[in-house]
């Protein structure tokens, strides 16, 4: 009973004036983040689906703690207007905590606020770990143009055409350069010629943390394209440039 | 006086449990602990074990995953560039290892409720290692050379989107 009243004494007074050194004196935190999006689409912006997994897995360790304290995970997973706060189960201190949540969501925008992380809440001390990050999320479009050059060929992923994978060059407006998003090989079935997959239209999403300008945006491998023949003549295309 | 004392400090403690149990709202505070490995700016730092761990939980799927569950989970690995013929043993290999690591997860808690503050983690943690372990291997006798080469790379270039405890 001394024990149990003596913990809930220190940490109440450790919490009141020295939150900081309060949590690093009572809890050796081996917590782990990882948030990951990825992205379906039929080529076109509405049929563009975003889906955003955030994990926390870990556990801290605790010198005492009363028996009636637990721990409770929560989970930030907003894309744009979707999404929000997301509350795992509660545990005891020493216990292991893992879990997900994932989100979809169809931009209703191009581009978007997006908030990811998670916290961990003690019932006496309070949030005792946490870590977010302020995000953009956009759906890019650039055009490319086929450089005519094979980088090599690969199975198609059907797993039975082979592919002819080329080199692709960004071809936007001067505004609009370099676009976002830059794709630097195309696949596609080796039956078609070069010429007959000139200019390549994509969208893919592409995400970055706030604040660090367009050298910030960090794109998914690939997404969802139309090709067309060299005959159309086509023009640079105002592709996604976010600064 | 001790019994006045111990009765406003248990006051108190209600109030602050009571209060900490409300709804998460957004908090100013700084985004991250400064004792955690930012794999955006350091991927180095982040241990292939730790690394492999957070992506199979996040893109292995539970028993009762819903239909997003499933939709996303392509989704997630679609970016790894998996054969199709590559594909189906993965999720299979993926579902295996959720189940097991659940078990795990479910002996950690109940030794760690049981024994409380006593409670030695080491053993179970060397248990977590083990798993992850057994589940690359299974990863790479169930797919291509080639398949567990790009599976492999994606979970490197995922280590930027982690941050890790610094253990």
């Amino acid at each position: 009973m001394k024990r149990i009243f003596s913990t809930i004494v220190f940490t109440l007074v450790c919490s009141l004036f020295l939150p900081s050194k309060c949590s690093a004196q009572f809890f050796q935190n081996h917590f782990n983040i990882y948030r990951t999006d990825s992205v379906t689409s039929d080529g076109t912006v509405n049929g563009t689906t975003v889906f955003q997994t955030v994990t926390i897995d870990g556990y801290t360790q605790v010198s005492t703690m009363p028996p009636i304290v637990f721990h409770t995970p929560h989970i930030r997973n907003q894309i744009g207007s979707s999404g929000g706060w997301y509350t795992g189960s509660s545990v005891c201190p020493g216990c292991y905590i893992s879990y997900s949540n994932t989100q979809g969501a169809q931009p209703g925008n191009l581009l978007e606020d997006d908030n990811a992380g998670a916290e961990v809440v003690c019932s006496l001390a309070g949030i005792f770990f946490y870590s977010f990050e302020f995000l953009q999320l956009e759906v890019a479009y650039t055009r490319s143009l086929n450089t005519g050059v094979l980088r090599g060929t690969a199975k198609c992923p059907n797993g039975q055409d082979t592919c002819n994978i080329w080199f692709i060059v960004s071809y936007c407006t001067p505004p609009t350069s370099p676009p976002d998003w830059n794709p630097s090989s195309y696949g596609i079935q080796n039956t078609y010629p070069a010429t007959s997959v000139w200019y390549i239209d994509g969208i893919t999403a592409c995400v970055r943390i706030k604040g660090t300008g367009q050298a910030g945006w960090v794109c998914l491998p690939s997404g969802a394209s139309l090709s067309w023949p060299q005959s159309l003549n086509l023009s640079p295309a105002n592709c996604t440039h976010t600064p | 006086m001790i019994r006045y004392v111990s009765l406003a400090l248990l006051v108190l403690s209600v109030f602050a449990l009571g209060t900490l149990a409300q709804n998460p709202v957004p908090h100013q505070h700084p985004m991250s602990p400064p004792n955690l490995i930012d794999g955006s700016k350091n991927p180095e730092l982040v241990p292939d074990s730790t690394a492999y761990r957070l992506y199979l939980i996040s893109v292995s799927i539970p028993a009762n995953s819903t239909e997003l569950d499933r939709v996303a989970q392509q989704a997630h690995l679609s970016k790894v560039g998996l054969a199709v013929n590559d594909l189906q043993p993965t999720i299979t290999a993926l579902a295996a290892f959720r189940s097991q690591y659940d078990a795990w997860l479910s002996r950690y808690n109940a030794a760690a409720t049981a024994q409380g503050a006593k409670f030695d983690p080491t053993l179970y943690l060397q248990q977590r290692e083990d798993l992850v372990q057994s589940m690359r291997d299974t990863l790479k006798r169930s797919i291509s050379a080639k398949g567990m080469l790009r599976f492999d790379t994606h979970v490197q270039t995922e280590k930027k989107f982690m941050k890790v405890a610094v253990d």
